[in-house]
């Protein structure tokens, strides 16, 4: 068996997936609230399920601020080889993408607003097929990955 | 306004400042409907100007987006590639490869002839998903045309591989002129549209099931709930079911002898001319070079009598888009590749089981568990809503009994056969000609062909489970219209799946890995044995074009 794709995130990609994730908990927990202040005051819905259920999605959305960006960061893995980019993330289901240079279409470099203030950008690869991320690499590595991936496309002929 | 010429870079420039009025004229007709309510509402305070004033904010920030978008909005060509920067709060950058360039559209709506400018739209084979090719939508006619051209340049100096071939664009295709291969006769017509519907005999047997459970049921609960419920009351709605389902039924298999009826598969020189319909006569030419797979189906009905369907996935390139089309209705499966072979021999290869190599034993306990524990989380779910359903805390459904998600367990059997099946039909196998076969199984069947160079990429999962024992789902990404299609494996030795990943990839191709062959032995009945292939002899020129196209690169 091969081994894992030798290259990390940018180590900042933990802090900027870290904020996307408690905004998302300022968000659920607003719905939560709303909800559950209507479901008591208005229905006879038994309290403690009401406590239970908006509790659990309180948790869940509170997960996504820690552990969950940690893990996701150490399981995400990437590589530019000549003839393929090699990919591997997620820690539940362990996923391991091989894309072909031969078979890559155009490459895409993307900053959204929270990624420009920390200086990380989005690398996207599209095939025939549907498209694969490279998510929060440091904005030079991206560029240059990108760079890199479109001269090697234009090197391996399309099949 | 003045460009480079054709062989040189274009300098990083912006679109015609006419795509600002452009791109708020679309966002405000978005206002229209709205604003014409409006105006012939009655307006008695002054709501009217409320809403014009919304309108005109709208206008503003439109028009500040716009501009900001114009001014973000950049294109250039440096070296080989197009390069284009865009987004105002996501910002983008696009490289798009010369090499990789199929199509340069230039067009003009009615509004752009106003403006005296024109689109641009760049294509290459990942179009068709949203977004995914280069749109710019003012320029003037001669900068597009000399971007065109620039763009061109590489193109014209190689050889559009799928689009001309020898035999390519000699007079048209008539259905006279091709050769006839099959014609599918009035019997099978009917064979294949009796099996064709899954759902309606489906419903059919739900129904059937439920008039007998009726009978066998002691008439008290029947009138106990009847009492409770009035126009919904099961009695009434399971003659309805069975009406239902076999009006579907019938109507699925009109439907099928409308479209099928009359079908003929030809061949001409290196297209496949596929012609149906009795009502509407449909014809479809495929070039069998832009065919990226075949898949053999074998539905719910079809399977026990060994009967199966033939398809393609076929690619699109510049403006026609990606399709996958029926390449013949119903046949033995036993005959399907032979029927393949008879017109795309470049995809024939052996699929029958024992041809296959498949998942270790210790898969099936995977397959078991899975579909079992999905199946009784299915249960538990409806339970949970039948319980909520009936608890008072909404009491909607008043004849709805909370433990009838209970009786979904009746069709845990079902499941478990389904799993075990699943297990048998996995399969895979590579032929000597670097076509790759994968099986998926249960109560119906798919098996997909697709030739190495036409897997776009591959994917290997393993679960928390599949990790602790081991193994491994294997998935191949294959071009199709829409969204893209695949074919997958379930639960193989994570070792194969990755000797597979490894054997198919670019690096994979030549004849070196020892590793492989000792991965290859590991498996049970794998046979690459080239003699089984029914028509080798002709395989040989699906790799030609390939090796074409390779030898022309180096030039």
């Amino acid at each position: 068996m091969r081994p894992p794709p030798a290259h990390h995130l940018d180590p900042r990609a933990r802090t900027a997936w870290r904020i996307a994730g408690a905004l998302l908990t300022a968000v659920v927990l607003v719905v939560v609230v709303a909800v559950g202040y209507v479901l008591l005051r208005f229905t006879a819905f038994p309290p403690w399920l009401v406590w239970t259920a908006g509790g659990l999605a309180v948790a869940a959305a509170a997960a996504s601020v820690w552990p969950v960006p940690d893990i996701e960061w150490r399981h995400w893995r990437y590589e530019i080889g000549e003839r393929e980019v090699d990919l591997q993330h997620g820690w539940i289901v362990v996923t391991r993408t091989l894309v072909p240079m031969a078979q890559i279409q155009h490459v895409d470099t993307r900053r959204g607003p929270l990624e420009r203030r920390f200086g990380l950008a989005t690398v996207v690869l599209y095939t025939a097929a549907g498209a694969s991320e490279i998510p929060a690499l440091a904005d030079a590595e991206a560029a240059e990955v990108r760079d890199r991936i479109s001269a090697l496309a234009n090197l391996n002929q399309q099949l | 306004m003045s460009m480079d010429l054709a062989a040189a870079d274009v300098a990083p420039r912006r679109q015609h400042p006419a795509v600002i009025l452009l791109d708020v004229g679309r966002s405000l007709s978005a206002l229209i409907l709205p604003l014409l309510v409006l105006a012939i509402s009655r307006g008695e305070d002054n709501r009217q100007l409320w809403f014009l004033g919304i309108g005109g904010v709208w206008l503003v920030i439109s028009a500040i987006y716009q501009f900001v978008a114009w001014r973000q909005f950049t294109f250039e060509v440096t070296g080989s590639e197009l390069r284009v920067h865009s987004g105002v709060l996501e910002r983008k950058e696009r490289l798009v490869p010369l090499e990789r360039i199929q199509a340069v559209d230039i067009h003009e709506t009615p509004l752009q002839r106003l403006a005296g400018v024109v689109g641009v739209r760049v294509e290459t084979a990942a179009g068709g998903a949203e977004g995914a090719d280069v749109k710019i939508g003012a320029l003037t006619r001669a900068d597009a045309e000399l971007l065109r051209r620039r763009l061109g340049v590489t193109r014209q100096s190689r050889p559009v591989a799928a689009t001309s071939g020898p035999g390519l664009g000699t007079g048209p295709v008539t259905p006279a002129n091709g050769e006839l291969i099959r014609r599918l006769s009035t019997p099978e017509l009917l064979l294949a549209a009796v099996t064709s519907g899954t759902i309606g005999p489906a419903l059919a047997v739900v129904g059937f099931a439920s008039q007998v459970i009726d009978d066998i049921l002691p008439e008290e609960i029947w009138s106990r709930l009847a009492l409770d419920a009035t126009a919904l009351s099961p009695r009434a709605l399971i003659p309805l079911v069975v009406l239902v389902a076999v009006i579907a039924w019938l109507l699925a298999i009109a439907g099928t002898v409308l479209t099928y009826g009359g079908f003929e598969l030809r061949r001409f020189e290196d297209r496949v001319i596929i012609s149906h319909g009795l009502l509407e006569r449909r014809r479809r030419t495929v070039p069998v070079a832009r065919m990226q797979a075949i898949v053999v189906t074998e539905g719910l009905l079809r399977r026990p009598l060994g009967l199966a369907s033939v398809s393609f996935e076929s690619a699109g390139y510049g403006q026609e888009s990606g399709e996958s089309g029926v390449l013949w209705p119903l046949l033995r499966r036993t005959e399907a590749v032979a029927l393949v072979a008879s017109v795309a021999p470049s995809l024939a290869t052996a699929i029958e089981r024992r041809e296959l190599a498949g998942p270790p034993p210790r898969a099936l306990s995977r397959y078991l568990v899975a579909d079992v524990a999905s199946w009784l989380a299915l249960c538990g779910i409806v339970l949970g809503i039948g319980w909520f359903l009936t608890s008072g805390l909404v009491a909607w459904l008043t004849w709805f009994q909370w433990w009838w998600g209970g009786l979904l367990l009746i069709g845990l059997p079902v499941v478990g056969l389904n799993a075990v099946l699943r297990f048998r039909d996995a399969g895979w196998r590579i032929d000597p000609a670097q076509l790759l076969v994968i099986s998926n199984g249960g109560l119906t069947r798919k098996t997909t062909i697709v030739p190495r160079r036409r897997i776009q990429f591959q994917t290997v999962n393993r679960n928390v489970f599949q990790r602790r024992a081991d193994l491994a789902t294997l998935h191949m990404a294959i071009a199709s219209g829409g969204a893209g299609g695949g074919a997958a494996v379930d639960h193989l030795d994570a070792g194969v799946a990755f000797g597979i990943v490894d054997r198919l990839g670019p690096a994979g191709g030549q004849p070196v890995a020892d590793d492989w062959t000792a991965e290859r032995t590991m498996t049970t009945e794998t046979s690459d044995d080239a003699a089984r292939v029914p028509s080798q002899t002709k395989i040989p020129h699906g790799s030609d074009e390939k090796e074409d196209a390779s030898h022309v690169r180096h030039d």
